[in-house]
């Protein structure tokens, strides 16, 4: 294998692996984790990354 | 010689042979001296930049369209999708090697970058992910790198140096008792981040140099990253504000020196961007401190920064480029470079409470003798740059004129002066540099 393709494959897990790692914690949190319900007033923030939410 | 003329000469070199006009062997020399660079050219990097630019637009904007209605694994999937779909056509473009065009290499690339970056960010906004922007910035810029690194990609190369930057000065402006507690050490990390462009770019040798948008660029970011990590020194250390005023001139000593080849050396100045940056910035630094306010907080900047562990880093990377700049007979950098050595001096010499009038005439003086030597060594065969020179001595004049107590109209008369002097002597230089058909490098 050349060094360039060996370095791709790399750069290519590299960039599944960072958001998937993101994904894997949060999916752990709604399938494991205990829902707790707040009453709570939206002011109706959003955010360019984390979307609409609410700062509680 | 720029590379339109090594190009020009490259396209010449095989007639001149078959004329005899020059041997095989002298043939292979001149095109080994003047290699013409495999960019690809500005025309086909802006075609691949714009294309990448547009189709990466394009594909956010499409999934912003109605994402609120989307279940999440779709969502995923849209995050996802792009992101394996560009690289499956970096993959291809990656296996033809050398038969791919630069502006599929710069294209492909930077669609993967995008789609990258796509992918992080709308992970982050799907699980609605805590956290500062900056953490997206930095990890986009490290799983993008290797890119730059394997197609050669200048245009993943400026962004990535662009982002880095950004971090850099973002994490800077969390540094002390306002900021975030968690902000990075910019200090370890920024230098560190820049070296992750050497495998494109590599090292003093720079065997395959980056192209004149690279090179400004990284001349530039570099800058300002340095400056960053400069304002963020002094107050991780506790130290004071003021050692930033000196620590910057040291950064910008360090980029005006950076080591080059002979061949480098005899490059043209517009080829030479940290030259001209690093040298325009710190003779500005100058000109500042050649007032008596400044000039005082730059002599006791100098006390404080020389606590600093990053003070003494700056000064042994300045001391080792110094060396190689002399071993090259690089002269006029190097009396450019001197200028940050003033306010070490005066403070090894003046007293803690001393006025910083002493500093402020030292650097008029200062300034004065570097442009006189600047112009002094174009005019005895060596490298010099004149028409800087002379530029350094019209703005002293005017600085100092503009303090003075004349009148207005001494002033105005003294002005016009001036100018017709300096556009005297530009037309002077440009007459003899035709009669000696040589250009200016520093």
């Amino acid at each position: 294998m050349r060094p360039a393709t060996f370095i791709f494959l790399i750069a290519v897990g590299a960039q599944w692996l960072v958001p998937l790692a993101g994904v894997w914690e949060q999916e752990q949190i709604l399938t494991q984790g205990t829902i707790v319900r707040i009453r709570c007033a939206a002011p109706d923030p959003y955010d360019p990354l984390r979307g609409r939410f609410l700062a509680v | 010689m720029s590379a339109r003329h090594n190009r020009w000469l490259t396209e010449q070199l095989p007639d001149w042979e078959r004329d005899g006009i020059i041997t095989a062997e002298g043939a292979g020399r001149l095109r080994e001296r003047y290699a013409v660079e495999a960019t690809g050219g500005l025309v086909q990097l802006i075609i691949g930049a714009i294309g990448g630019l547009l189709i990466g637009t394009g594909l956010v904007a499409v999934l912003a369209y109605n994402w609120d209605d989307f279940p999440r694994w779709v969502r995923l999937l849209l995050a996802f999708g792009p992101l394996a779909g560009t690289q499956v056509a970096t993959w291809f473009v990656l296996q033809r090697a050398e038969e791919a065009k630069p502006w599929q290499r710069e294209a492909a690339s930077l669609l993967q970058t995008f789609a990258a970056g796509a992918a992080l960010a709308l992970v982050s906004q799907i699980y609605h992910l805590p956290g500062h922007w900056t953490e997206l910035v930095f990890w986009w810029c490290i799983v993008s790198l290797p890119l730059a690194w394997v197609l050669k990609s200048q245009a993943v190369a400026i962004a990535y140096l662009f982002g880095i930057t950004i971090w850099t000065l973002a994490e800077a402006s969390e540094q002390g008792p306002w900021g975030a507690a968690d902000a990075a050490d910019i200090r370890i990390w920024f230098p560190l981040l820049l070296a992750g462009i050497a495998p494109l770019w590599p090292g003093p040798t720079l065997r395959e140099r980056p192209g004149a948008s690279g090179r400004f660029v990284l001349a530039a970011t570099t800058l300002l990253g340095l400056f960053a990590v400069a304002a963020s020194a002094g107050v991780l250390s506790g130290g004071e504000r003021q050692s930033v005023f000196w620590l910057c001139m040291l950064s910008c000593v360090s980029v005006l020196l950076f080591p080059l080849t002979q061949q480098g050396v005899s490059e043209p100045l517009q080829r030479k961007p940290q030259v001209v940056l690093g040298g325009l910035v710190l003779i500005g630094l100058a000109l500042v401190a050649s007032y008596e306010g400044p000039a005082r907080s730059l002599v006791a900047g100098v006390r404080a920064a020389l606590v600093l562990p990053w003070c003494w880093f700056l000064l042994a990377v300045v001391i080792c480029f110094g060396v190689f700049a002399f071993r090259r007979q690089r002269y006029a950098v190097l009396a450019v470079a001197g200028l940050a050595l003033v306010p070490l001096l005066a403070a090894g010499v003046l007293a803690r409470d001393a006025s910083g009038w002493p500093v402020a005439i030292a650097y008029s003086l200062v300034l004065l003798v570097t442009a006189i030597g600047l112009i002094a060594l174009e005019f005895l065969g060596r490298q010099g740059a004149a028409r800087i020179g002379a530029a350094l001595i019209t703005i002293l004049v005017i600085l100092r004129m503009a303090d003075a107590d004349f009148s207005l109209l001494s002033k105005g008369l003294a002005f016009i002066c001036i100018g017709a002097g300096f556009l005297g002597f530009n037309l002077f230089i440009s007459r003899r540099r035709a009669a000696v058909s040589g250009d200016t490098a520093i």
